[in-house]
């Protein structure tokens, strides 16, 4: 089953969270798996995506270590081993 | 202390100068640019010639430079991309015009290059100037180098190169850095450049990527003048040094944080190097609320903590990658943080004094 994986910085606002955050999808698609992790975690799901669904624009996913080419379709098809990574830009002081 | 330097303050509300005065420092001066955000200032010790680098938001970047020690500036050329260059940003981002946005490092060449300046932006970019500043061009093999594309912000939304540490010894071998885009080096003064990020790891990103040579956020890059083979790095993910000119990168653990931004050595000795920590990643504050300088004055085998003369409670100072400068002596260093703190020492950072509590946040410090 593909592994999603949230940074620490991102996971950090869940209640009781201590570290990054893996959970185990079934998701066939980027988009299916992301909205299995906000099934679980609802508070995920504006620290990734912004109001239209898109990621934000400081936020990267990365699968199997290539990020994402459009933030704007998360329809991408997963292979069952897929780990996905979601992390972000940290800015300044 | 004959020979005590003065210091220059880029913030985000002009450029002021401290000079000695008695045993400390005088009252901060504006030296330019009241009201306008400088984030850079370099001096160039072969002529005497300071440019100041402005970030101007909705007029954009603009570059001045100054013969007379700051009493009179004159605005000069800035870099330009070339017509269809493009910045495609390694996190997703989608692709988009490559513009100027940012100065963001400075360099002075050779004593053989009269006239020559480097200077690395965001977007991902190094130019050399040949004319003091007065005209710029793209260094193209960099620029079109496989992997930049792939480079990606830190702290800003495009990456950008923030160290450029030109080898005295030749004036065509010199070393940049780039968050996030790795630590590159030309021997031939800009024509190829070479990855040299053999040690250096990132745990912030992806497991697959974490030993990606060119994905590496070293934040800053410094160069002992005196042995030019050593190199130190406050990288994202801790402290790094080299004793071989960047060939290999060994990574050091330093209490109380080895995160950070800025770095400094000293001029003739490439053993001592101060740092100033911060609680990583997120939070960017000293730890604690307790400011200190990590200094190590034997290659990094240990490191102390300085403290004497500096707040240790209720502290929230961070301090930018080039917020920390050395004077000439090695003796003499001074700090500047986005509080509008300003600290100096005269003894190598075993007492520190401040110097001003009232600055505008400060983006970097250099001496002159």
């Amino acid at each position: 089953m593909p592994t999603l994986t949230f940074a620490r910085p991102i996971a950090r606002w869940l209640p009781d969270q201590d570290g990054e955050l893996s959970i185990e999808t079934r998701g066939a698609t980027l988009s299916a798996a992301l909205e299995e992790a906000f099934a679980a975690h609802p508070t995920l799901r504006g620290y990734v995506l912004d109001e239209r669904g898109t990621v934000r624009h400081h936020v990267a996913v990365f699968i199997d270590g290539a990020s994402i080419t459009d933030k704007s379709d998360l329809h991408v098809p997963l292979d069952a081993r897929a780990s996905i990574f979601v992390m972000q830009a940290l800015s300044g002081g | 202390m004959a020979d005590k330097q003065t210091i220059l303050a880029s913030t985000r509300k002009g450029l002021f100068t401290i000079s000695p005065g008695g045993s400390g420092w005088g009252k901060p001066q504006v030296a330019g640019f009241l009201g306008d955000r400088v984030v850079l200032t370099l001096v160039d010790e072969r002529d005497g010639a300071w440019y100041a680098a402005l970030d101007l938001g909705h007029f954009g970047a603009k570059l001045h430079r100054s013969d007379d020690r700051g009493k009179t500036w004159t605005e000069i050329a800035v870099p330009a991309y070339p017509e269809g260059a493009t910045v495609k940003a390694g996190d997703g981002k989608s692709t988009r015009p490559a513009k100027l946005e940012l100065m963001w490092s400075m360099a002075a060449g050779g004593p053989d290059q009269p006239g020559r300046l480097w200077m690395g932006t965001i977007p991902g970019g190094l130019f050399v100037s040949d004319d003091r500043g007065d005209s710029w061009s793209l260094v193209e093999a960099l620029w079109n180098e496989p992997s930049r594309p792939d480079w990606f912000g830190g702290g800003y939304d495009a990456p950008g190169i923030h160290s450029i540490a030109v080898d005295p010894r030749d004036a065509a071998r010199v070393i940049v850095a780039a968050s996030c885009g790795g630590v590159w080096e030309t021997a031939d003064d800009g024509a190829s450049w070479a990855v040299r990020c053999k040690g250096m790891s990132a745990a912030y990103m992806p497991p697959e990527r974490r030993d990606d040579p060119t994905i590496q956020d070293a934040h800053q890059l410094v160069r002992c003048p005196a042995e030019p083979d050593v190199l130190w790095v406050q990288h994202h993910n801790g402290i790094y040094h080299s004793t071989d000119c960047g060939q290999s990168w060994r990574e050091l653990k330093v209490e109380p944080s080895s995160f950070g931004f800025a770095v400094a050595v000293h001029p003739r000795d490439a053993g001592k190097a101060w740092f100033v920590p911060a609680i990583k990643d997120e939070k960017r504050i000293p730890v604690d609320g307790a400011l200190c300088v990590t200094h190590t004055a034997d290659g990094g085998e240990t490191f102390t903590a300085q403290r004497k003369g500096l707040p240790q409670e209720g502290c929230y100072d961070l301090v930018y990658r080039h917020g920390l400068a050395i004077d000439r002596s090695g003796d003499g260093l001074a700090f500047g943080s986005t509080t509008g703190n300003l600290w100096a020492t005269g003894d190598g950072g075993a007492s520190w004094q401040r110097v001003s509590h009232t600055l505008p946040p400060i983006y970097a410090v250099t001496f002159a």
